[in-house]
């Protein structure tokens, strides 16, 4: 069964293909959740509420439309929304990319392998950047579907993602060099 | 254009975002430029770190709380709904609504005597 045609039948009244949805969904929700606020916890409870959103919005999801853009909106929403209660979102200045290069302790970061050491640099950068490289990498979506998905303009896309790498690049250079 | 203005739109062409004109620009410019080139190879390395990324699984029995949660939640809101306006609620709107109507009368004593603005007006006229 299609996602449209399981959402079809939940819409229709059977109850039991929303775990179907879930359990379809539950890999690539919890993941882009992650990716956004790198931490186990948060990810799972946010995951739980990007769920919780679907099951009473679903009514006013058109049918005709693929799936995956539609759920990849509410978790970018929930996320941003979950961003915003932490106070998490504020504006950031250029300066912050020259800002320390340390900025992740290298002592956590011994017997670590590539992989896990890039989780931690991304962890350590500021939520804008952080969202703007998953939605680009992890999702490999354009500037414009960026921009879009998050409300701003093309240019600060640009712009965030040149902060953003540049910062990653600075600190994962950091690091590697310490360890 | 110097490599201080190209370094920005150097994401932009490594991912294939830079506009014909930009990209047009910067090729040219890493012709002969060696440092914007390192940058570029840089970047290049950033990208397939980035995109080189493990992605992670739902905890076990994610679908399982997932259902409960939303069947809890169902349940508040039904019961929510059974109960009704609380009496509380239905009171204090009342008391404001009261408040507000009362204070919305009592400022009309503000407001010129009609029979002051009957006079104003006739003067008015014979002008």
């Amino acid at each position: 069964m299609t996602d449209n045609e399981l959402i079809e039948g939940f819409l229709w009244g059977d109850e039991e293909l929303f775990e179907k949805i879930i359990d379809n969904h539950k890999d690539y929700v919890y993941n882009l959740c992650y990716s956004f606020v790198k931490n186990r916890e948060d990810a799972r409870d946010i995951s739980q509420q990007v769920f919780v959103k679907i099951y009473t919005g679903l009514r006013d999801f058109d049918t005709a439309r693929p799936f995956r853009p539609w759920l990849r909106r509410v978790v970018v929403n929930t996320c941003i929304d979950f961003f915003r209660e932490r106070g998490d979102l504020e504006d950031l200045s250029l300066d912050d990319v020259h800002e320390a290069v340390g900025a992740v302790n290298p002592s956590v970061l011994k017997g670590l392998v590539a992989k896990d050491v890039v989780d931690k640099v991304l962890a350590s950068m500021p939520v804008q950047y952080r969202m703007a490289l998953s939605l680009r990498h992890l999702e490999e979506m354009s500037y414009s579907e960026i921009a879009e998905s998050l409300d701003i303009p093309i240019g600060t896309v640009k712009t965030l993602i040149y902060r953003a790498r540049e910062m990653f690049i600075k600190r994962y250079e950091g690091i590697t060099e310490e360890l | 254009m110097n490599c201080k203005d190209i370094k920005e739109a150097l994401h932009a062409f490594c991912d294939g975002e830079a506009s014909s004109l930009e990209k047009k620009i910067i090729e040219e410019h890493l012709l002969y430029c060696a440092s914007c080139k390192e940058e570029v190879a840089k970047i290049k390395a950033s990208l397939s770190l980035l995109k080189a990324q493990e992605p992670y699984s739902a905890p076990q029995g994610f679908t399982k709380e997932t259902m409960l949660l939303i069947k809890e939640k169902q349940e508040y809101r039904e019961a929510r709904d059974e109960e009704g306006i609380p009496v509380d609620f239905v009171l204090s709107s009342m008391f404001f609504f009261a408040r507000g109507l009362w204070r919305g009368v009592s400022f009309l004593k503000y407001l010129p005597h009609p029979a002051y603005s009957f006079r104003r007006r006739r003067l008015y006229l014979s002008w």
